[in-house]
């Protein structure tokens, strides 16, 4: 049975994974796991970003703890840790394509699945350059780009990018409202005719973040909650929009979680998150390259998916 | 001497960008074309045209051969790091065919980020390209410039064969070129971008003035409006500086139609 959101609408299932640039993920790799999630009912795929990683990281990874399957209201930590430090689940080479250029060639690949970031370190980004390309991105996908944004959790990553790490939420911010008012402003934006501007998720759950995403965002995009925690902000956000004077139906919230358990805990979780207020769930399973098919069939059986 | 092709990403008629670009990307390989350059960011801005990244990503897919030039990088407008995994997600998906074309005069206010004010948009472009270089061949990169810095970074993708995209200066002062050279070595490339003949000339001669003989290895392509092609083409042998290519440019996506007509007049058809 299909799981519906508190807007009556189904929930979107999106599913969260990476295309690295290696031989194995080709273009051709990329067409066909596109297609084939499109085909089995997935609403979106949702491309982590990363412009560098390193061997050694004195920042901490924020999210090495995720729902259980067994019970969502526990958390239970997948990820390794380093001297007592959580670190972000990444091969020794990893690497990860630029995701505007990635989304791009997946909705080229398809007709309906959404493509969206999981997510784009704003605070990196010069917000007049960005804009172009995302109205390019919608021109050529059809609207079918949702920017998901972040403030990052490396130190390291944001020095290498000449970018202040302490002030990147303010930057993350100012960002998010320069691109709206690029939008609004017909004398600067280009190109001619722009397309609507993308949805735009605020990922994180601290209060900066749900602030921003109540604000100036269109949505929220948490990750790794568990029920009584995303219970817990998802209130937290819906008193800051009211605050804001902007109504919840006109915005979107995500909840994204890395999952490693029985499949058939997913119907359940699903149902709980939407319950709370999700609008969608993406689920980050990190399928391998001969198996993916398969896991996309499972998880689609398991949730039920209409193809 | 080859003959390129170089447009701004908008089409005419009301005709989708993505179909318009594979259909001409595919007559342009198909008539001879050498190249196909979008036009740089200072041309995008002007004439609200599309992303030229996201542009020549369809472009590529819809050929095998044809070269993919950026012909106008304000490299002094982003990050460094943003910008090296850009150009290299663009040459993976062009398998190895993309080259860098690079324009250090003061950018536009509007491609200007808001939040990072440049006092030298010099400095800072060629120290950023500095660390580009480091990121497209370093395992490892470390770079320690003025303005970029890291160490043990690891960037991928890199250009195909791990290799620097062959990169081409816009025809510049002699000043900003010395300043270039003493950061980044000699271009490989020289685009004369919609100059007079007089102007051309003059540019090679500023170039030899700084590179001296190794000006001879550096690759002259003068870009043109696409109603100067046939002129401009005869021209070239009658002028004291050798050009490598002329690349006709077209304010708009052409359709296949305008593109035959252009080969006709480049006498790439026969």
């Amino acid at each position: 049975m299909t799981v519906t959101s508190k807007q009556g609408v189904p929930v979107e299932i999106g599913l969260v994974d990476l295309f690295d640039g290696s031989v194995e993920r080709d273009t051709g790799f990329m067409a066909a796991f596109g297609r084939t999630a499109e085909r089995l009912g997935f609403s979106g795929i949702w491309l982590p970003e990363h412009i560098m990683f390193f061997d050694e990281y004195t920042s901490a990874y924020p999210y090495p703890e995720a729902p259980s399957a067994d019970d969502p209201d526990r958390v239970e930590r997948h990820n390794k840790t380093v001297d007592g430090k959580p670190r972000v689940e990444a091969a020794a080479d990893q690497g990860l394509l630029d995701v505007l250029q990635a989304a791009a060639e997946v909705c080229h690949a398809t007709t309906r699945l959404r493509i969206g970031s999981s997510v784009l370190l704003l605070p990196l980004r010069n917000p007049r350059m960005l804009a172009r390309e995302l109205m390019t991105l919608g021109e050529l996908t059809d609207g079918r780009f949702d920017l998901g944004v972040g403030v990052g959790w490396s130190a390291e990553e944001f020095a290498a990018c000449e970018t202040d790490f302490k002030t990147r939420g303010r930057r993350c911010g100012d960002d998010l409202a320069e691109l709206g008012r690029l939008w609004e402003d017909a004398a600067e934006i280009y190109p001619e005719r722009p397309p609507a501007l993308p949805r735009m998720l605020v990922g994180g759950h601290s209060a900066a973040a749900l602030r921003r995403a109540a604000e100036v965002a269109t949505g929220w995009y948490p990750w790794n909650l568990t029920m009584p925690q995303f219970a817990e902000h998802h209130a937290t956000y819906g008193e800051l929009l009211d605050a804001a004077g902007r109504d919840r139906a006109d915005q979107h919230v995500v909840a994204g979680l890395r999952f490693t358990g029985d499949f058939a805990a997913l119907p359940d979780i699903v149902a709980r998150y939407a319950e709370i207020g999700a609008d969608g769930v993406n689920i980050s399973l990190r399928m391998e390259v001969d198996s993916y098919a398969d896991t996309m069939a499972a998880v689609a059986d398991a949730l039920e998916l209409a193809a | 001497m080859d003959l390129g092709l170089a447009c701004s990403f908008r089409t005419t008629g009301g005709d989708r960008l993505g179909p318009a670009l594979a259909q001409a990307g595919r007559a342009a390989e198909d008539l001879g074309f050498a190249s196909w350059w979008a036009a740089g960011d200072r041309e995008v801005a002007a004439d609200r045209s599309h992303d030229p990244t996201l542009g020549l990503q369809c472009v590529a897919r819809e050929t095998t051969v044809i070269r993919l030039g950026y012909s106008g990088d304000l490299l002094s407008t982003e990050v460094a790091a943003v910008r090296a995994k850009r150009i290299a997600s663009l040459d993976w998906f062009g398998r190895g065919r993309v080259e860098l074309g690079l324009d250090l005069a003061r950018p536009p206010a509007a491609l200007a980020d808001p939040f990072r004010p440049v006092d030298d948009h010099v400095g800072l472009a060629v120290d950023r390209l500095a660390a580009m270089r480091q990121l497209w061949t370093q395992r490892r990169a470390t770079h320690e410039g003025e303005h970029v810095s890291f160490a043990g970074a690891i960037a991928l993708p890199k250009p195909v064969g791990d290799r620097v995209p062959a990169t081409h200066l816009r025809a510049t002062t002699p000043d900003v070129l010395e300043r270039y050279v003493a950061a980044c070595g000699a271009p490989h490339g020289w685009l004369a971008w919609l100059e007079t003949p007089g102007e051309l000339v003059a540019g090679v001669e500023a170039l030899t003035q700084v590179l001296g003989e190794a000006a001879d290895d550096v690759r002259r392509t003068w870009f043109v409006r696409a109603a100067d092609l046939a002129a401009s083409r005869d021209a070239v042998a009658g002028l004291q500086v050798r050009v490598d290519e002329v690349v006709a440019y077209v304010d708009h996506v052409p359709t296949p139609t305008e593109l035959t007509e252009l080969a006709g007049l480049a006498g790439l058809v026969a």
